[in-house]
């Protein structure tokens, strides 16, 4: 079978006509296209995870993010019989989440807008902090258990591409193709976001010592 | 330099924070929650299988031309199986279409009366000659018409012949249902009333066949008694006698059109009539 193009809502850009490979997720949704419950199984405990973490360390109402959540698969399962490849499966199955995330949550209150680091908050000044550290292990332990803080603590827009980027290890190209935003822009998000929760942590860390 | 500095420090720092980010516990959907939109998709796969199984059906595919195409054959079979629409639909074609040749020469002198009363109007005389000219032209039925107003006047004048002034099919109908009235009397009627009324429609029968005799060996006066080509020659030649001229040579054209034997050679009014006319025309 020669797949072809998406044709849904959440379709990309036509061009890249792609052949799936054998096991692939392209491969495994056109499998449950033509029936295969199995291959559906098998491409939800995938992407299971990191899609639950999407909605939910974006949302603080956690009803809110499974059913988003559920709305996602939902749309996925709806969509199947269309179905017709022409992008990464992750890339369709993220902007059909992150249309349901700006329709519920960014429609009634607007996202954060991007807030830059300052003159002084630079690469070098979060290596520095990186140094001055405790001990590897406690830090490491330490760190864990703080990034989730920090992640909330991010602007809306930051704190999604940095998810698409730690999650599923999504480039920028397909982060901007996902959220619809500029390539730069996209690449500025990222930086901020890990900046930021670097110097999150750094500075937790300060106050505990 | 800076640059490939800070993409370096930048790439590190994403590594360790990605190193702390996969080493904490991971949220994970609830069980019933994947077990919900795994039943979902379980019975989504069979909607799309029957949805695609329909979907590839030929009819739905097709529907448009089937549909057009049954349509197409219903009429069809309509006009060619009832003869009834078949007959419609060429009458109003025909009413569409040009008069035939037979029922066109008295519609087309019709057509050309206004034309030719308009200028007679100053005389009578003239217009008198194209009323019978018309009346001449008429068919059939209009000569009954005539039988009927001469008639109408011999009924006028005598009462006792009131059975001979119902005419032509008029008069077969009323002998035939007398007739009919007669043999469907009862048995014990008066054989003698049965034989005054048979006496009676004989002479009806006879009183008719006399009236059309007469109007055509043009013995009857009246309108119908012009409807010849010798009475039409003696009134163009009463007009030439009178140096009404005008009015002869429009009656000429009338009698051209009425009687156009006239001018063949060998009709026994030619030399008359083909005198008068060298007599208009060289004027």
């Amino acid at each position: 079978m020669v797949p072809t193009l998406i044709q849904s809502k959440d379709a990309l850009p036509k061009d890249d006509i792609l052949v799936p490979q054998v096991g692939s997720d392209e491969q495994l949704m056109l499998d449950y296209q033509a029936g295969n419950i199995s291959a559906f199984d098998a491409l939800y405990r995938k992407h299971k995870g990191p899609l639950y973490r999407y909605f939910v360390r974006q949302l603080r109402d956690q009803q809110l993010a499974e059913d988003l959540y559920q709305d996602t698969w939902g749309k996925v399962i709806h969509a199947s019989s269309q179905y017709q490849v022409s992008a990464k499966f992750t890339t369709w199955l993220y902007k059909i989440a992150h249309n349901l995330l700006i329709d519920h949550v960014r429609a009634v209150k607007p996202l954060d807008k991007v807030t830059p680091l300052g003159e002084d908050k630079t690469m070098d000044s979060l290596q520095a902090d990186d140094q001055t550290s405790p001990e590897p292990q406690v830090e490491q332990q330490q760190q864990a258990n703080m990034i989730k803080g920090c992640i909330a603590k991010l602007p809306a827009v930051q704190k999604e591409a940095f998810l698409l980027n730690i999650e599923m290890g999504m480039t920028a190209a397909m982060i901007s193709d996902i959220a619809n935003v500029t390539l730069e822009a996209t690449k500025s998000r990222i930086r901020y976001a890990y900046q930021s929760i670097k110097q999150c942590i750094a500075n937790q860390l300060q106050e505990t010592i | 330099m800076s640059q490939q500095q800070d993409d370096a420090a930048f790439t590190a720092l994403q590594t360790e924070i990605k190193d702390a980010y996969h080493q904490q516990p991971l949220e994970q959907p609830s069980a019933e929650l994947d077990e919900a939109i795994l039943a979902k998709a379980r019975s989504g796969a069979n909607v799309t299988k029957a949805t695609s199984s329909v979907k590839k059906s030929i009819w739905q595919r097709n529907a448009w031309v089937f549909s057009s195409a049954a349509s197409v054959l219903l009429l069809a079979g309509l006009f060619i199986l009832n003869p009834s629409l078949q007959k419609q639909f060429g009458t109003d074609l025909d009413q569409h279409l040009p008069e035939p040749s037979a029922s066109f020469k008295p519609l087309k002198s019709k057509a050309d009366a206004p034309q030719v009363s308009e200028s007679l109007i100053e005389d009578n005389t003239a217009a008198e000659s194209i009323a019978v000219q018309e009346l001449s032209m008429s068919s059939e039925p209009m000569d009954t018409q005539s039988v009927n107003r001469q008639s109408v006047n011999e009924e006028s004048s005598n009462e006792s012949t009131e059975a001979a002034n119902i005419t032509g099919s008029v008069a077969s109908q009323m002998a035939d249902k007398s007739s009919a009235e007669i043999s469907a009397a009862p048995a014990n009627v008066n054989p003698q009333a049965q034989k005054k009324a048979l006496q009676l429609q004989s002479s009806r029968h006879a009183k008719e066949v006399q009236q059309v005799k007469q109007s055509f060996n043009g013995s009857l006066k009246g309108d119908i008694e012009l409807d010849t080509a010798d009475v039409a020659l003696e009134r163009l030649t009463v007009l030439m006698a009178d140096n009404k001229l005008i009015e002869a040579e429009r009656y000429m054209i009338t009698i051209d059109q009425r009687f156009p034997e006239l001018s063949d050679p060998s009709h026994p009014l030619y030399e008359q009539y083909h005198k008068i006319v060298l007599q208009l025309t060289s004027q």
